[in-house]
């Protein structure tokens, strides 16, 4: 359907092949992967990059490109996870709202407005906070502060229909099964849910990834790239490789997948631009 | 005679806003105050260490309030926030409003500086790129935009810290004392909201110029110049507004991953040092402060909204 057209856009293709590659990568990585991500071995410490370890080693002596090539699937996994969450419940609380209206979609919205008066990510570390690190702890942190604010996004984009002639010849030809007019309104804003599937995928790998960072998200030994600069920012002087190479590969996929959510903003509804 | 109505209806709206922010607060911290109580752990133990009496313990509680039934540690704590007292540490056993009056300013320094120079600049950047769409400049400002947005704030931190500090030697990697010491983090602070504001004053100005009395003003010979000055961007930089507030929300929140990176004595540090150490009021009064902040800060953005353009309202 609008396949075509997406794939028309250059920056929308190399985005795709980039995310492709990396799935790839992720569900291959026993076989692409040189070494035991975990392995140590602290004679060879900070090691800058050499023909065996084309990216040199942590602080703990553990071969980075096997860790990168690990964290791929860390970070699929956070991100598809994460933004699953948040984008299952924004829709279900915003479709919610648009349609029934009333008190409950007073309820939601009131709700929705307290929890966007946290500024974003506090809430996350509030949650992280409570409930320990980790990295599913981590996860549901981040795609919870950011249920509201879908909420608010997909309410707001099923208001636009919810009132419209469709929707109510729809009632009248007797489409009284709400069910049914679910998915009338479902689909007409899977346009919306599609585009900030993307941007949320985006969102999420980044949140996780900073709290990594700060050394509430995964643990170690896991190969986490936050997790990874966090490990090396110690040695930023002697051994600036380790905290730059974990780096690029989170830039390259939250940008193949901003790239891919504007693309696809562009082909499927031009007027959001 | 002068006609007051517009200014009692502005009034109107500034006691309803108020009451909203007020009610916010509330119930902002009714979560941040109870949400701790979800959390495992005793925090005496937690405070004192494993092998405390048992004596040690009551009169540990009692010296913090813990004793007391929930509902009066909650009303303590909606007083303090009012009046300016959030507890003791459970570590340092110090008020926490001392160590968060030398922290914020610290903060507030380095998010005000890194909005100052992501709004100015993303705005003129923003007008730029929608004047001469489509051309090359365009395209380069869309690629940063791009860029900006993907590119996680503590990676370029280390990395801004790796060029101008430990290479060119020019400015301080961490601490904090003199100017100096603020120009790398508020320059890592702006680049997030600076593609945003670009990227939104952008935007606007296209929806703006595309508009019918942008095209009479053209058809009647206006200077393009002209129109575009004195028309389009009145009216595009109105919802810009909006976005301030946003940005600023983001900023607070990347304060925390950039005082981590820079080793800044601010809020942000705090409050992490707060969770490490599960120092329930530092966290609890680290983050209240931040989303009173917040609130206000809205509600300013709100009013502010609403005198230029009264046909929005909540």
């Amino acid at each position: 359907m609008f396949w075509k057209r997406l794939f028309r856009s250059k920056s929308s293709l190399f985005a795709i092949v980039i995310l492709l590659i990396i799935l790839f990568v992720a569900i291959f990585a026993p076989f692409l992967s040189p070494y035991d991500p975990t392995e140590q071995s602290l004679e060879f410490r900070r090691e800058l990059p050499t023909k065996e370890h084309p990216f040199g080693r942590d602080p703990f002596g553990r071969d980075i490109l096997s860790r990168i090539i690990y964290g791929t699937r860390v970070t699929f996994v956070v991100g598809i996870m994460g933004a699953l969450i948040s984008i299952f419940f924004g829709v279900i609380f915003g479709i919610f709202a648009a349609y029934y209206g009333g008190r409950l979609s007073s309820i939601i919205m009131r709700l929705v407005d307290v929890l966007l008066a946290f500024p974003y990510f506090i809430f996350a570390i509030l949650l992280v906070a409570i409930f320990g690190p980790g990295l599913w702890k981590a996860i549901m942190a981040i795609a919870i502060s950011e249920i509201p604010k879908v909420t608010r996004i997909i309410r707001g984009a099923t208001l636009n229909i919810v009132n419209s002639e469709y929707i109510e010849s729809a009632r009248a030809i007797g489409a009284n099964n709400f069910r049914i007019i679910f998915n009338h309104l479902l689909i007409n804003v899977s346009s919306v849910i599609i585009v900030y599937f993307s941007l949320e995928l985006s969102h999420v790998i980044l949140g996780v990834a900073a709290l990594s960072f700060l050394g509430l998200g995964a643990q170690p030994p896991l190969p986490e790239w936050g997790l990874m600069l966090n490990e090396a920012k110690g040695y930023l002087m002697i051994a600036p490789h380790m905290s730059i190479i974990p780096g690029v590969f989170i830039v390259l996929l939250v940008l193949s997948a901003n790239i891919l959510g504007d693309g696809l903003r562009d082909v499927l509804d031009p007027k959001l631009k | 005679m002068v006609n007051y109505s517009k200014y009692i209806r502005f009034f109107k709206f500034l006691l309803k806003r108020i009451f909203h922010a007020f009610l916010i607060i509330i119930a902002v911290s009714l979560i941040v105050f109870f949400a701790m109580e979800f959390a495992p752990g005793d925090p005496a133990i937690l405070a004192l260490n494993q092998d405390a009496t048992p004596e040690a313990i009551v009169q540990w509680k009692e010296e913090m309030g813990l004793n007391l039934p929930l509902y009066i540690q909650y009303f303590r704590f909606v007083k303090g926030i009012f009046t300016g007292d959030l507890g003791s540490s459970y570590r340092t056993r110090r008020p926490i409003t001392e160590e968060l009056g030398r922290a914020i300013p610290i903060t507030l320094q380095i998010t005000i500086i890194a909005l100052i120079i992501s709004s100015l600049l993303g705005i003129i950047l923003g007008i730029i790129s929608a004047i001469k769409r489509e051309t090359v400049l365009d395209d380069v400002i869309r690629v940063f935009v791009l860029a900006g947005i993907s590119i996680p704030l503590f990676w370029l931190g280390l990395l801004l810290m790796y060029y101008f500090s430990i290479k060119l030697h020019i400015l301080p990697s961490m601490g904090w004392g003199s100017l100096k010491h603020i120009v790398l983090p508020s320059i890592t602070l702006s680049v997030f909201p600076l593609a945003m504001f670009i990227r939104f004053t952008r935007s606007s100005m296209l929806e703006v110029i595309r508009q019918d009395y942008i095209r009479t003003a053209l058809a009647k010979g206006l200077p393009y110049k002209t129109v575009i000055y004195k028309h389009a961007l009145k009216n595009a930089l109105i919802p810009i507004i909006t976005v301030i507030g946003l940005q600023f929300a983001i900023s607070i929140a990347g304060a925390v991953i950039t005082e981590s990176v820079f080793n800044i004595p601010g809020m942000g540090r705090l409050l992490i040092s707060g969770v490490y150490s599960r120092d329930y009021p530092v966290i609890r009064g680290c983050i209240m402060l931040a989303s009173v902040f917040f609130i206000l800060f809205n509600m300013l953005i709100d009013l502010l909204y609403n005198y230029i353009d009264p046909r929005i309202s909540l």
